[in-house]
Parts: C-alpha cells; structure tokens; sequence
C-alpha cells in the first residue's frame, strides 16, 4: 500500500520535527519565542545605539582561527537539564577546572561523530577501525574473542555502527564513536546505588580501577566521586576515572573527553549482577580547528543575565543570585558539531506545580555559555 | 530527570532506565501507539515492546533528543503491529490518514515502488524544511502522531476548519513536491 509506505517512511525525519509538534508543548515553547523576539529587539536597539553593524560571516576570524557557530536557541528535549541537590557541595563533580587558573585559551575540536540526523547515531570510525580497536581491547583485557555481532544502524541504510564481542570473561563492544564498553562479572564490588559514605566509595573505585589499569591504560588515573539525588532523595553514586596529566589543559582536555565510567548494577540474585565500564575517548575522530582564547568567567555571567546562552530549561535566569555554581567543561556527544569549551552555570530553580521533590531538594537547571571570545562566533 | 541521564542509565545497563522511560515517556509513547493501533491493550503492548527495543539499541546508541528516539521505534512497532492485525480488518485513525495521503501520491497503485525510503525520507525533510513551523506541527501532528483533527486544533488553539484546511493544502503541496522530484511510490 503506497500510502503506508509514505507514513512509515515518515518515520525517519528529522527528530527536530518530531520533537516541535510533540502534542501539549505549545505553552512552553511560548516563553522562549517571546524570549527570543526581545533578545533581538535588544540586539537591534544596542546595535543601533553604538552602530555596530552586523558581522560579515566570511567563516573565518580576523586571525584565521575558523569561526565557531553560536549557540543555538534551545535544546529540544522533553524535560531538561538539571541536578537535585540538598546544598550547593552535591554539586561538586572533580571538574579539574577552577576559579582564577591561568588558562586564557583552549582548544577547539570539529567533531568527527557529529551526526546530523540528530538520532544519536554512533559515527566516525570504519567497520575496519572498529575491528582492529575492539581487537586491542581485548587484548588489554587478556581475553579472548569467541565470536562477534555487528550492531547495525537504526535508520534504514545506514552501515555499522557498532560491533560486539563475546570473550570468556564478558563482553566488550564498540561504538563507531570509539566508545568501548565491557560487560563483567561484578565480582565483589558494591552497586552504585548502594548507600555508601565517601570514604567507602572511594575505596571501591579504588579496588576497581587497580583492578583494572591494564584495560584503562592510564598512567595516572585520577578518581572522581560524584553523585545524583532522585526526586525522592535516593543517591547514585557516579564512579568515574580520567587519565591526569602534567598540565592543566590536559586535565580539563581528559576530564571532558578521555575517561572511564565504572556502573555496577544491582540484582537479588548475584549473578546477574554486572559491572559495566565504559571508555571514552571523545577526540579519537576530532579535527583540531586551533587554541582560542577565553572569555571570563565574569564575562560569561553577563551573557548568561542578558539571555545568551544555551539551554534545554524552559525557565529565564532570574538573576545572579540564582547562580550556585559555575565551571568550565567541553560538550560531547553526537550532536555536537564543534567541540569547544563552555561556562556551565548551575541556577536554581522555583519549585514548579508538579515537581514532587523530597523534602528540601533543591533543582539547579543548566545553562551553557560558550567560553570563547565573540568575535570567533559566527551568527 | 533529564533525558541524557536516562540514557546514561541505559549505558550502565541499570534497569531503572526503563522505570525512568516509563515515568516520563510512557505517557507520550502510548499516545503515538494508540493513535495507530486504536485498541489499548494493542498500544500497551507496542509501549513494552518499545522499552525493549530502547534497551537494546542503547548502547550502541546516545540519543539526544529521547523522546524523538522513543517516538520513532513505538511508531516502528505500531505500524508493524497494525500491519500484521489488519491485514483482513482495517479501522480507527490509521485508516483515516490513510486515504488522506493516498490522494497525495502520483503514480498508479500498481506502479513498481521506485523509490527507497531513504530516498523519500530525504525528499520529506527537504518539504518540512520548507513549510512554516505551524504547518509543519499541524502535518506532523496528524501524519506522525496521528491525531484527530479536533485534537490538533485543541492543542494548537486554532480552529478545526483552520486545521483541515493547512492538511489539504499541505497535502497537495506535498503531492506536487513528490511529483517534481519524479517520485513514484
């Protein structure tokens, strides 16, 4: 039937269009249009004001670093970004950035993973590349591989993108992102949900990463403690280790890109509980577009009061003193088309209708600024 | 919680992914199985067989926009369903939009399909691009999600007459892209 073929092959547009006429959003996307409207209103009359013309898109800077594209209006997403906290320090995730470092540029990267479909598709690295990467971390793991899968594509037409492996001690399988995860038996070592103090915590990831420095291969593994509450006030610990370096560019580079994440699961029957650990190495397919200089933090706090910012909450910033924390980190993932720095800022929230949070929860939603200077963005 | 902490749970294979999924897409995935399957037992079922699809698919996959990755494979699932269910009875919705895109394609029932669905998927992202916003919502709304046209014009604020009259138009605007392009299905 020719009409069900049109409405199946519907199936793969773009998800922006799915996600904008998703039924019951037309109030909330209200605000952000009107939003919009005034923020260009502003920009015209400022513009206007001191008679800055617009600038000229030539794709590059005055001093050749490629122009980055600003960001853009919103997220889409139902929900949004955000973390629950009882006091600003549950906030604290071993960012190796802070306050007053003596770094005035870093680098931007063009993403070799970028998939522009917007369904997240793991992308970048060859069938061949896969194998031969797969095939190392086996061997970092001292296993042998028994048999192979490959993960095709969602869409219809697209290739591999991902393989997976069985060996005698678990599986592993690669993404064409270059993310390796490994399946293992959990052994003795406490799920992430288990209420644990930071001390326990910290012994655990310990044991953990000692125990498996050979499949990590970093040289100096630097642990990370960090955790999330849930509406009810239950606590997930996050078990995440990155290689440090001698330099503080290099820590903020791996923090971001190059680290591994420890999740043990949890089950009645022990068996079935598993250990999973993913490796990322998010600049494997990235092009270096060169050293940018920074804005301040500062800086970043006026564009984030005069609405420049990127954000998947649907709420404006209220003020400075909504601000609980700020930091310094690069975004990654699939829809990520340049990789380049951002100001985080954490700003709480009003308790909206709705939200059934435990008793005093709090919710920062995030809000991002890009960290480099103005002139290298392009509209 | 946010989208990319579900997904994150998918990742560590925890299975509070799925009570995560349910909580705060079960709702929106029904919707889009039952407006294809019009029977709630039928749209339950293609809900569950969505949160397993999701389960296997992540990883590999990092979906950014969860609920256009969710919405896709309960629609995926749906129409499999449909198919398989009303190959003797045809009903509800589903049926309805049917006729409606008919009348939009060129070509005769029994021409050889001579078009990949890639290739139409292309060709229909180029048309959304090309129509405003609130047309593009309201052609969504009615061949994506498969809504009644009372229930777009409620969503939207707009008359009922207002929506029939941007799906014809958009119909036969889609009608001529398809034609131009030298699709035929």
């Amino acid at each position: 039937m020719r009409s069900l073929f049109l409405l199946e092959s519907l199936n793969d547009v773009r998800a922006e269009y799915i996600s904008e006429a998703a039924p019951g959003q037309r109030q909330r996307k209200q605000w952000i249009r009107w939003s919009l409207v005034a923020a260009c209103a502003c920009l015209a009359v400022i513009c206007l004001l001191i008679g800055t013309e617009p600038r000229e898109n030539t794709g590059f800077s005055s001093n050749s670093l490629p122009l980055i594209p600003g960001p853009s209006e919103t997220d889409e997403s139902m929900g949004f970004e955000g973390r629950l906290y009882y006091t600003p320090e549950d906030l604290e995730n071993g960012n190796p950035w802070r306050e007053g470092m003596d770094i005035d540029r870093l680098p931007v990267y063009r993403s070799g993973s970028y998939d522009p479909s917007e369904a997240g598709e793991p992308a970048g690295l060859t069938e061949s590349e896969m194998k031969a990467r797969l095939e190392a971390a086996a061997d970092a793991s001292d296993a042998k591989i028994l048999q192979t899968e490959k993960m095709e594509s969602l869409s219809e037409g697209q290739t591999v993108c991902g393989i997976r492996a069985a060996t005698e001690e678990g599986i592993i399988q690669i993404s064409a992102d270059g993310t390796i995860q490994y399946e293992l038996p959990a052994e003795g070592y406490p799920p992430n949900s288990t209420e644990m103090t930071k001390g326990e915590a910290e012994s655990a990831m310990k044991a953990l990463v000692e125990r498996y420095k050979s499949l990590l291969g970093y040289a100096s593994p630097r642990i990370v403690l960090s955790g999330d509450y849930s509406d009810d006030g239950s606590y997930m610990w996050n078990f995440r280790v990155y290689d440090a370096t001698e330099t503080e560019t290099g820590d903020i580079l791996n923090y971001s890109f190059d680290y591994s994440i420890f999740n043990v699961t949890d089950s009645e029957i022990p068996e079935e509980r598993k250990l999973f650990i993913t490796k990322k190495e998010g600049l494997l397919t990235a092009e270096l577009l060169g050293e940018y200089p920074l804005i301040t933090e500062k800086q970043a706090e006026e564009k984030l009061l005069a609405g420049e910012y990127r954000t998947s909450v649907p709420y404006p910033v209220s003020g400075a003193d909504s601000i609980v924390k700020t930091e310094l980190i690069y975004r990654e993932g699939p829809l990520e088309e340049y990789l380049l720095p951002y100001y985080r800022f954490y700003v709480k929230l009003p308790v909206q209708d709705g939200w059934n949070l435990a008793e005093g929860l709090s919710v920062a939603g995030i809000y991002y600024v890009p960290a480099i200077q103005e002139q290298y963005l392009s509209e | 919680m946010e989208d990319a902490r579900i997904v994150d749970l998918y990742w560590a294979r925890s299975e509070e992914a799925i009570t995560r999924t349910a909580e705060k897409y079960g709702n929106y995935c029904f919707s889009i199985a039952y407006g294809i399957l019009s029977d709630p037992e039928d749209a339950k079922e293609g809900v569950n067989d969505t949160y397993l699809a999701a389960w296997d698919s992540m990883p590999p996959h990092r979906p950014t926009v969860l609920s256009a990755f969710l919405g896709k494979i309960t629609r995926r699932i749906s129409i499999d369903k449909w198919r398989k269910r009303n190959a003797k009875k045809r009903s509800g919705l589903m049926e309805v939009a049917l006729e409606e895109l008919e009348n939009c394609i060129p070509g005769k029932d029994d021409t050889e399909q001579a078009v990949q669905r890639m290739d139409l998927t292309e060709t229909l992202d180029r048309f959304l691009a090309s129509l405003s916003k609130e047309k593009r919502v309201i052609f969504m709304q009615r061949y994506w999600y498969l809504r009644s046209v009372r229930e777009i014009a409620e969503d939207l604020h707009i008359g009922e007459s207002k929506v029939k009259m941007v799906l014809l138009r958009t119909r036969n605007q889609l009608r001529s892209v398809l034609e131009e392009e030298g699709i035929l299905l």
